[in-house]
């Protein structure tokens, strides 16, 4: 428990030090930003951290996260100083910030909660972000290395784990702890910033009366992020409890929920029935996985979806940081002085600031750089149209936002230096569209609340002014949809994707486009009528743009070959779903608040849109359940226990052996571990591979664990981060054979051959090893090496020490 | 008589010097000050963060890399010392002689601190055991406390020369982490109400830094050891991960700093009121409990780590804040109504000191008395804490409350300070220490390897351990497997006897480690009244000679 708090009371201390700098950004929001001031706060201290140690004036340590927060506080002291309105804003919105901390405080612990009952790290992808978030914390120089891969800098977006080993560390909270509290801080810290940012926009809509509207609105925006789901997840109750409807489930595009026949098994469920439905709750292991596989070929993942499977990865780290970029997107949006270049010469702390957020976005999740300073260019468009016209407008906010990438960029360039982007260019996607029914079971809640602004965007006495602006909204889906047939055709692909999409792919690529449309049609006559709702309709349509975009074109990665669209569904839909909840949220609660007043009839639409939100949080009703089991397992927080409490001593052995690698070896130090490949001895005793696929799996468990550097951890993911080319293939391939060497060669001078050649003073034998390679190939290392540990079978060997000292 | 006689009446009875009583108690505070920390230099064995520190300097004395040297100034001038004596001593003479100048810092402070708050304040750090250590001990850090209280001086003087604002930047880069927290301090409150310094000010303490950052990177001329080197950085995070003691920080606090950081916290907490209400403050003031509370961040964050180091940092201006305050309570108390206090505080002191005996009874036995008597030590208790009550109920008599908490206070604190000061073996504070025995043990190898015409081969478990003990030794050999050619092998009590060695009779020790009493309540007052039961433990350490030679 005293790790909860003080990672708890960290995370607060970062936020009310960011305070007079949230002053500074974020004073035109109603709370002044008191509810991004946390994610504010982290991310300045955590850039301080990392820039300092890439210039080696902070140390490795603990030490150095503390220096980090203690220049911070002098900053900030700074930043109070220099503002004259401090203390009377302070006076204003201290109200705001008392809520802040009890929305963060209660989000962290419902989290704290949840995940203590599946505290576990392992499965799926959390190996390797527990490998980062421990390279972060340990590596002995900046930037991070890569422990999977010894002798290299990490080459991913990681900014996420440097954050969280900030409050990790400087809480003084072990790294496998600090991985469920970061995913805590994560949900919280969301949640505060959507209820801040949903909040704002309602006030401003709505007018300083309807304030518990505008709380309504905050709690909604926070309900749409984080807890709605897929509406798969209706079909999924019903079908655990044997209700089948054939022909509705095929409508729904769910006919694998339904048994199996005799004889087949694609498209239908062919698992245990029995298992599926004693709880009130599906019982099925992990059957709320499919629930982010709905579109076939693509990852659909949602917020909720990624807080309940635990995966710390960057996408889930970077909620609170997009919704920070929002928040000043949003308070730039509302200034009235016009920004250009000669806004940096009179403000130059403004301009640094903006450095530091907005190029984070690329650095904790290079998918979010683009669209969202797109939205603060479109921010900065409209505050300056306010002053000029549209020419002089896009000249002085070219020239306000150029000197601002370019320092973004060099800001950040020890991370820059490292990262090897796998994007390879955007591609026409010619492949089968989304069928309409999945993208309603998916994106159906958050799609129809944005539209709901539709319902209270136009007056009857706008007509005239809507009609104008309809043709040009019109371009805005058009334009992609150019591209895409030029594109297309250029590649000589333009019969196959047309024939390819179907005709229910067409019909979503309709729905997405006429969604972008209206709502593109419903800002631009929110801006002519000069209405603060213009923000949030925006907001929406961007959303919806995003959806469209991914219908039409894909981001070139590794994942092309089988399925292109994968990671450009997955991400841009998780920007969308962000964008959507914020939009959506405050959208609905306008509606209501027009129905409620009875003045739109409209506004009653607002009723099945919610009805359509409350569906949605079935899936996080049943989910929960299925995932801690009933709240039936143990409650603990470290995410190592698990080994600590298995029934198998082997287990046990491993957590010990992994306790002694921390405690015992330098943060610096590479140890020799199974490259995860099965081998086994064939006919003529000779050791064979079986089975080579390593990733997903416990290959490299001690270098994530531990941090400590490995030769090769998943090959496939180092494939990803580096790029799939022959000279990665050969190298990666020939540490794996190495590796290997070490426990198939009875040969003891190969054995010490490899460990010179990686730098590796110590070779584990532990469960892995002994399962993955035959005992009998293996080679005598008590005889030629030290024993630094043991456990049962398990052991950890080291190179014998000779060192001549000289004393005198 | 006239005028004129009486007049040469009263030259002849006038002494020839006039020495003002209060430059008699500040010369006589300043020699207890000083007094408290001879012994150490000479008859304190090397402990501690001071071990790990000689060991770093000796290296680089020898111009091994090591990550133990950390280039402050001090660090770097103990590296030239050892260049003409291999003892410890003339380092920590330096340490001693920049403490020394503290009294004389405070006593220019009292135009802050007023006369008396200055003469508590350097009371209550002659009286701190760590700070006793950290003052007169040769590690890294033995400049620190005097930087710290010098540069606070400094602070409070309305302009410095440029040259001394360079050398304030110079020694503050090439300290230790102390002074940290009243930099930090200093620059949050000069920011906060813009007060901003001079640019030329500002640029010479750049260049005072940047002159401080180069020398530490070049280490002093001992040559680059990896990239930028800032030490006091570079400390402040060794404080976290490195042991430099065997009790935790927490423990250490408990053990000899509890007055002054509960007495200064309460100090902090009034003054922050007294603000408040004012709606202004001084800016020596605000710097003060600023500074105050950065040391606290860095005592609280670093309570489970092995380091004296943050507790120093927060008692030094918890001190400084408590000096002042303590005039004020006294002044209270003096002026307080004693009519009944005088029968209630030493009623309530005997009432306490009846069940002290009791409970010490306890602690000899190492159980807790029969029901009896724990009715008796409560019913005391109560006592006691129902006369200092029905004093505190009145507004004339609770400062009076004072005197009992003083004389509660007092003993544990003078037995504290007297026993660090006098170089005591019966406190758990500074440790692990290297016994007498590691430099005999020393002894023992060079001769044997003399004499067998081998190598001294000491097993890698104690690689780090040896550095200090065994300086000046030639060549030694450290492996995990004993080699040939060794002849006298320093090894584990208990791994297994290497083959073709016999073991030489005795119990050796590199390493003590002095555990403290610390658990429970029974535990520590066992110990306070009797040092000499203090938990010496030591790892087991075994020499082997080759055998048949």
């Amino acid at each position: 428990m005293s790790a909860v708090l003080a990672f708890w009371a960290v995370s607060l201390l970062i936020g009310l030090l960011a305070m007079p700098f949230a002053f500074a950004l974020l004073r035109r929001l109603p709370d002044a930003g008191a509810g991004l001031a946390i994610p504010l706060g982290l991310v300045f201290v955590s850039y301080v951290y990392f820039i300092l140690r890439a210039l080696q004036v902070l140390p490795f340590g603990r030490g150095g996260y503390l220096v980090a927060i203690a220049l911070l506080v002098v900053l900030a002291a700074a930043a109070a100083g220099r503002d004259r309105r401090f203390l009377s804003t302070l006076r204003r919105t201290w109200p705001g910030w008392v809520a802040a901390a009890g929305v963060f405080t209660f989000f962290f612990f419902v989290y704290v909660a949840f995940r203590s009952y599946n505290a576990q790290i392992g499965g799926t992808e959390q190996p390797m972000d527990f490998m980062y978030l421990n390279s972060a914390l340990t590596s002995t120089d900046y930037p991070p290395k890569d422990p999977w891969l010894g002798g290299n800098s990490a080459s991913y977006y990681y900014f996420g784990y440097v954050q969280t080993a900030v409050l990790t560390a400087s809480s003084g909270v072990p790294s496998s702890t600090g991985y469920n509290l970061g995913l805590a801080y994560t949900f919280a810290a969301a949640a505060t910033a959507i209820a801040s940012l949903g909040f704002a926009f309602a006030r401003w809509i709505l007018g300083s009366g309807a304030r518990n509207w505008a709380i309504a609105a905050a709690g909604l925006a926070i309900v749409l992020l984080l807890f709605v789901g897929s509406l798969s997840a209706i079909f999924e109750w019903a079908a655990a409890h044997g209700m089948y409807n054939q022909t509705l489930y095929q409508v729904f595009g769910v006919e694998w929920l339904i048994p199996c026949k005799d004889g087949i098994t694609q498209n239908c469920f062919a698992g245990d029935l029995v298992t599926r439905g004693d709880h009130w709750y599906p019982a099925e292991y992990f059957f709320w996985w499919r629930g982010s596989r709905i579109i076939p070929d693509t990852i659909t993942e949602f917020p909720f979806f990624s807080f309940l499977l635990g995966d710390l990865h960057p996408h889930v780290m970077s909620i609170p940081l997009v919704m920070l970029s929002m928040g000043v997107s949003a308070a730039v949006w509302r200034g009235r002085r016009l920004l250009a270049w000669s806004t940096h010469l009179r403000q130059p702390a403004f301009g640094i600031a903006l450095v530091v957020i907005f190029g984070a976005l690329a650095f904790e999740n290079a998918w979010d750089i683009l669209t969202f300073t797109a939205l603060l260019s479109l921010a900065v468009l409209a505050r300056n149209m306010r002053r000029e016209g549209i020419g002089r407008a896009l000249l002085d906010t070219a020239t306000f936002l150029t000197p601002i990438a370019v320092l973004a960029v060099l800001a950040y360039m020890p991370w820059y230096v490292d990262f090897r982007s796998q994007a390879g260019g955007i591609k026409p996607y010619v492949g089968t569209g989304t069928r309409p029914v999945h993208a309603f079971l998916q994106f159906g809640p958050l799609l129809i609340a944005g539209l709901i602004a539709l319902t209270w965007a136009f007056r009857r006495r706008d007509r005239d002014l809507t009609f104008n602006v309809t043709v040009i909204a019109l371009w805005v889906p058009m334009i992609p949809l150019f591209l895409w047939l030029g594109l297309a055709a250029s590649r000589g692909e333009l019969g196959d994707g047309l024939d390819a999409r179907t005709a229910s792919g067409w019909v979503t690529l309709a729905v997405y486009g006429a969604s972008v449309w209206l709502l593109t049609t419903a800002a631009l006559v929110l801006r002519a009528r000069r209405s603060a709702a213009v923000a949030v309709v925006a907001i929406a349509a961007v959303g919806a743009l995003l959806l469209y975009g991914a219908e039409l074109f894909y981001i070139k990665d590794i994942f092309e070959s089988g399925s292109p669209r994968l990671n450009t569904v997955f991400k841009l839909s998780y920007q969308a779903w962000m964008l959507l909840a914020l939009g959506g949220g405050v959208a609905l609660i306008v509606a209501l608040r027009k129905a409620s007043g009875g003045r739109s009839l409209a506004g009653w639409l607002a009723l099945p849109a919610g009805g359509l939100v409350v569906a949605g949080l079935v899936y996080a009703l049943i989910a929960t359940p299925n995932r801690t089991e009933g709240f039936g397992k143990d409650s603990h927080l470290d995410g190592l226990a698990f080994l600590a409490q298995s029934q198998d001593p082997k287990d046990v052995s491993e957590y010990a052996l992994t306790r002694w690698v921390q405690a015992h070896t330098d943060p610096g130090d590479t140890v020799i571990e199974a490259s995860g490949r099965q081998w086994r001895t064939d006919d003529k005793g000779q050791p064979v591979i079986v089975d080579g696929s390593v990733d997903y799996s416990d290959a490299g468990r001690i270098s994530a664990r531990t941090g400590r550097s490995t030769a090769i951890g998943w090959y496939f993911h180092e494939i990803q981060w580096r790029g799939d080319t022959p000279a990665n293939r050969d190298e990666f391939t020939q540490r794996q054979a190495e590796i290997d060497s070490v426990y198939t060669q009875k040969d003891s001078a190969n054995v010490l051959s490899v460990m010179r050649q990686t730098g590796a003073n110590y070779v584990v034998l532990g469960k892995l090893e002994l399962s993955k390679y035959p005992a009998a190939s293996m080679p005598n290392f008590d005889q030629f090496l030290d024993v630094a540990f043991q456990s049962g079978d398990l052991r950890i060997y080291r190179l014998p020490v000779y060192e001549v000292l000289q004393t005198s | 008589m006239t005028e004129a006689v009486l007049e040469e009446a009263r030259v002849e009875t006038r002494p020839a010097v006039q020495v003002p009583v209060v430059a008699l108690v500040w010369a006589a505070c300043a020699a207890v000050f000083v007094a408290l920390r001879i012994a150490p230099v000479w008859h304190t064995p090397v402990s501690g963060a001071e071990l790990v520190h000689l060991s770093g300097a000796w290296q680089a004395r020898v111009g091994v890399a090591d990550d133990r040297f950390v280039s402050t100034l001090f660090q770097s001038l103990t590296v030239l010392s050892l260049h003409w004596t291999t003892s410890e001593v003339p380092a920590r003479l330096l340490a001693l002689v920049s403490t020394a100048t503290i009294p004389g810092a405070l006593y220019l402070l009292r135009g802050r601190l007023g006369e008396a708050g200055a003469l508590l304040a350097l009371i209550l750090l002659t009286l701190d055991g760590p700070a006793i250590t950290a003052g007169s001990s040769a590690s890294a850090m033995g400049f620190d406390l005097a930087i710290t209280i010098w540069l606070f001086v400094a602070m409070t003087r309305p302009s410095l020369p440029v040259w001394v604002v360079a050398l304030i930047g110079f020694t503050v880069a090439t300290a230790g982490p102390i002074p940290l927290a009243l930099v930090a301090g200093w620059a949050v409150v000069r920011l906060a109400r813009r007060d901003y310094p001079h640019l030329m000010s500002a640029a010479w303490c750049a260049g005072g830094i940047a002159a401080g950052i180069v020398l530490a990177t070049f280490r002093f001329g001992l040559g680059v050891d990896g990239g930028l080197r800032v030490p006091p950085f570079d400390l402040f995070a060794a404080s976290y991960s490195e042991v430099w003691s065997t009790a935790t920080t927490l423990e250490i606090a408990a053990l000899y700093s509890v007055p002054i950081i509960v007495a200064g916290i309460a100090a902090v907490g009034v003054a922050v009121w007294r603000m408040s209400r004012a709606r202004s403050a001084q800016a020596d003031g605000l710097v003060l409990i600023i500074w105050a509370a950065f040391a606290a961040l860095f005592f609280v964050s670093s309570l489970q780590t092995h380091s004296a180091i943050s507790v120093v940092a927060l008692t030094t201006p918890l001190a400084l804040i408590l000096g002042p305050a303590l005039v004020e309570a006294l002044s209270a108390m003096w002026r307080a109504d004693w009519y009944y206090a005088r029968w209630l505080v030493p009623g309530a002191l005997l009432a306490a000191a009846v069940a002290l005996m009791f409970s010490i009874d306890w602690a000899r036995n190492g159980r807790v008395g029969d029901v009896r008597e724990q009715l008796l030590v409560a019913g005391l208790c109560v006592i006691t804490a129902a006369a200092l009550a029905i004093l505190a109920t009145s507004r004339e008599s609770a400062p009076t409350i004072f005197a009992a908490l003083i004389a509660l206070v007092a003993i544990p604190m003078l037995s504290a300070a007297f026993g660090i000061g006098l170089a005591s073996s019966g406190e758990p504070s500074p440790s692990p220490v290297t016994p007498q025995q590691a430099r005999e043990l020393r002894g023992i190898a060079l001769q044997t390897a003399r004499d067998k015409a081998g190598l001294i081969v000491v097993n890698d478990a104690f690689k780090d351990d040896i550095t200090w003990p065994f300086r000046d030794s030639g060549s030694i050999v450290v492996a995990s497997r004993a080699p040939a050619d060794a002849s006298i092998l320093v090894w584990p009590g208990d791994a297994p006897p290497p083959e073709g060695f016999a073991r030489l009779e005795g119990d050796w020790q590199i390493l003590q480690d002095r555990t403290p009493p610390t658990g429970s309540f029974l535990k520590y007052l066992w110990w306070f009244t009797n040092r000499n039961v203090l938990k010496v433990t030591t790892e087991p350490v075994a020499v082997y000679v080759r055998a048949g030679q």
